[in-house]
């Protein structure tokens, strides 16, 4: 009831909100990418470097692939930067992307608990690994989530044609982000599939290790997108070309390349010169 | 009587709960002291409602109204607002009444009951006497015409009553008019010019004290007298 | 478990710049949010406390269950309200500070308006009477009731930033969750504890946990005034 109470809260409301949207100056686009890519700290690495010589920021939500690929329908987003190369292309053939850029890949691997039930450690056959797990009935964590992974997951599975579905008892659906999947896997000591980079920088790994690596199958290609200005006119055409362009340039791709986690190269550059 | 020095109540009816709670036909003064009395229930405390304007008759008319009198009104129950005694008195001064209410007419008024020296105090921390008082402070700062007060000494120990029927005789001497409803019948043959007694809703006598108690007209009334003066 | 709680207190003596920005953004969007709940809040509760209208009841049952609305479900609503593809896109407040103020300030309005009826209602019940003989206009009886009811009111006010500042649903689909932008308190307990960081998960849990904490003692600071000033 007192003047001096409805001078307080005035001055704290305008504190509140001046501090607020202060980076709004400055250029931005907004990126939808996937967990991978910014769990495993390669955006930490790489964006840096392109904010710094376009003066351009790159604001990232990460999330799975098919929420990503949703915001950028949206045109809640000016870039997406997804693995699932399929999705993609609709992505493409629906009007909502002019063109799908190729720019690395990284690569997936089973990890699986070190007393191994389904003996597939030191495998090269993906298929042949999971056709194991799957008479074995040894717990498989998936993470269920439409992500880039969950795909590839599933492409595997129907390669090695075995038939998956939340109703088998030893086949796990999480429906989250390759982190908590890892916890999951980790607290049920349970196979999984995961990325590399995502593997390498996750701290909680209980009795868990590699287990199957290197089959080609296994790579795993990220491409990049416009979101199309003639079905989002909003959308910030120019800065996000430039870090498509800057992203398959000599400068970017080589950023990529400098990534190490725990000293290992994660994500190899593949762009088309 | 002369007309003007009256409120001319011309079959009011107030129905609630399915009985009539207040059915009166009766010319009630509006300069010196009344006392409404009668059994609990009788519709006292509905009169001075009515009169106030708080409550609207279900039929009937009265002149002069509500808005005439100038009336104000203080309840037997007087909650306090959780802020100081000084506050307490200055929400009078958001009231709708005609007169518009000063600082001074507020130290004026504390001052006339005595309460100067709590201005600043908490008003939770009043005992029942300092509460009445503040009550009666508040009806006073708003200069009415007329003042309605429902058992203005119910909980008072004999001092406190002696200071609160000053307070009340000497607002009558400045001319403001004063009803009261009370059930200690020797207060009122002291204080009060004339009687409107009610039984059950409806006034069955409304005449000067002094020939109320000493020929009350109704059977009503003579055991109403009977029973309470016995029972002090 | 006691080697991550070690490892949090150690990463919380650092005093990283990241996780002061992070503090900071998750009480600038919860105290707006708050004072918006207080602003439109209070108002409405005390209105509908003491006033009948029709739909009256109606409006206190919804009030009422919008108090424990799953905040997931405030986030998907205000994202596709906010969405460029939604009637709202243009404010662009999608992924921005503002956007979740607005998301929280749906969590926060309600429940303010909620408990300020109930408070309010109680204090009508006890006042109503005696503000009608005082001839008092609507708002000078909303005025005193709330003046009266302050000490109440404070700790509605304490349960609405409580609701604010430890949700993660709604700030998390409404703000994505940006590193520097739009990152809080909350959603970065969520992200640390995906990649497995538990340490840092933790220590920014003990933040948390002390930022309400010291809500909360400012209740009982408040309660303990009162109780002494009034009786």
């Amino acid at each position: 009831m007192n003047r001096r109470y409805i001078l307080k809260i005035s001055a704290l409301t305008v504190l509140a909100f001046s501090t607020i949207g202060l980076s709004h100056a400055q250029k931005s686009i907004i990126l939808s990418s996937t967990t991978s890519t910014e769990q495993s700290g390669l955006f930490k690495h790489l964006l840096p470097a392109f904010e710094k010589k376009t003066n351009i920021q790159v604001k990232v939500v990460a999330v799975g692939t098919g929420q990503a690929l949703d915001i950028g329908r949206r045109g809640d987003a000016d870039v997406v930067f997804v693995h699932d190369k399929v999705a993609e292309e609709k992505f493409v053939a629906d009007g909502f992307s002019e063109k799908r850029i190729e720019v690395m890949y990284n690569d997936f691997v089973l990890i699986g608990p070190k007393n191994d039930p389904a003996k597939i450690n030191g495998g090269k056959d993906i298929q042949v690994a999971l056709q194991k797990i799957s008479s074995s009935k040894s717990t498989f964590i998936s993470r269920g989530d439409k992500s880039g992974t969950h795909a590839a997951e599933l492409r595997y599975w129907k390669g090695a044609g075995v038939e998956v579905s939340a109703t088998q008892a030893w086949y796990k659906e999480t429906g989250s982000g390759m982190g908590p999947a890892l916890n999951t896997a980790s607290g049920m000591n349970g196979y999984i599939l995961s990325d590399r980079a995502t593997w390498l920088t996750f701290k909680n790994r209980g009795d868990l290790a590699i287990l199957v690596e290197g089959d080609p199958k296994l790579f795993n290609q990220y491409g990049v997108m416009l979101v199309n200005p003639g079905k989002h006119p909003h959308i910030k055409k120019v800065e996000g070309q430039a870090f498509i362009d800057w992203i398959i340039s000599s400068e970017g791709q080589q950023t990529i390349a400098s990534y190490k986690v725990e000293g290992q190269q994660s994500f190899f550059p593949n762009a088309k010169k | 009587m002369d007309k003007d020095l009256m409120i001319d109540l011309n079959n009011i009816v107030i129905h609630r709960d399915e009985r009539d709670i207040l059915s009166i036909s009766a010319q009630i003064p509006r300069q010196g002291i009344t006392a409404v009395i009668g059994p609990n229930g009788s519709g006292k405390t509905t009169l001075l409602k009515l009169l106030h304007g708080a409550i609207e008759a279900d039929s009937g008319t009265y002149k002069p109204g509500s808005t005439d009198l100038e009336s104000a009104l203080v309840l037997h129950h007087t909650p306090l607002i959780k802020a100081s005694v000084r506050t307490n008195m200055a929400i009078v001064k958001d009231s709708l009444g005609k007169y518009k209410i000063t600082e001074d007419d507020i130290d004026q008024a504390l001052a006339s009951v005595g309460l100067t020296h709590l201005k600043n105090q908490s008003a939770l921390k009043l005992s029942a006497g300092e509460r009445q008082r503040l009550s009666l402070a508040r009806a006073k700062c708003q200069r009415p015409k007329m003042i309605l007060l429902d058992e203005p000494t119910a909980n008072l120990d004999p001092s406190t009553t002696e200071q609160v029927e000053a307070i009340i005789q000497q607002m009558a001497n400045d001319g403001c008019g004063v009803i009261f409803t009370s059930h200690h019948l020797g207060q009122v043959q002291a204080l009060a010019d004339r009687i409107v007694f009610l039984n059950e809703g409806v006034c069955l006598e409304s005449r000067n004290t002094r020939d109320f108690f000493e020929q009350p007209q109704t059977e009503q009334a003579k055991k109403f007298i009977a029973r309470e003066l016995g029972w002090k | 478990m006691l080697s991550a709680f070690n490892d949090a207190f150690s990463l919380l003596e650092t005093l990283d710049a990241n996780l002061l920005g992070i503090v900071l953004l998750s009480l600038q969007v919860s105290l707006t949010a708050l004072l918006v709940g207080c602003l439109l809040g209070m108002p409405l509760g005390a209105f509908i406390a003491i006033q009948n209208f029709p739909g009256r009841q109606g409006l206190i049952v919804v009030l009422n269950s919008l108090m424990g609305v799953p905040t997931v479900i405030v986030g998907v609503v205000i994202y596709l309200l906010l969405s460029r593809s939604g009637p709202l896109g243009d404010l662009n407040w999608l992924f921005t500070p503002k956007g979740m103020i607005l998301a929280q300030s749906v969590l926060t309005t309600p429940l303010i308006a909620a408990l300020t009826r109930q408070i309010i209602e109680d204090g009508w019940r006890i006042h109503g009477e005696t503000m009608s003989a005082l001839r008092l206009p609507i708002v000078a009886k909303l005025k005193w009731l709330v003046w009266d009811c302050r000490f109440s009111l404070s700790i509605a006010l304490l349960a609405g930033f409580a609701r604010a500042i430890s949700e993660v649903g709604a700030v998390m689909i409404v703000g994505g969750n940006i590193d520097r932008v739009t990152r809080t308190m909350t959603t970065a307990i969520a992200l640390e504890t995906s990649k497995g960081d538990l340490a840092l998960a933790l220590a920014l849990g003990l933040v948390l946990l002390g930022v309400v904490l010291l809500a909360n003692l400012m209740t009982s600071i408040i309660k303990s005034f009162a109780e002494r000033r009034y009786g």
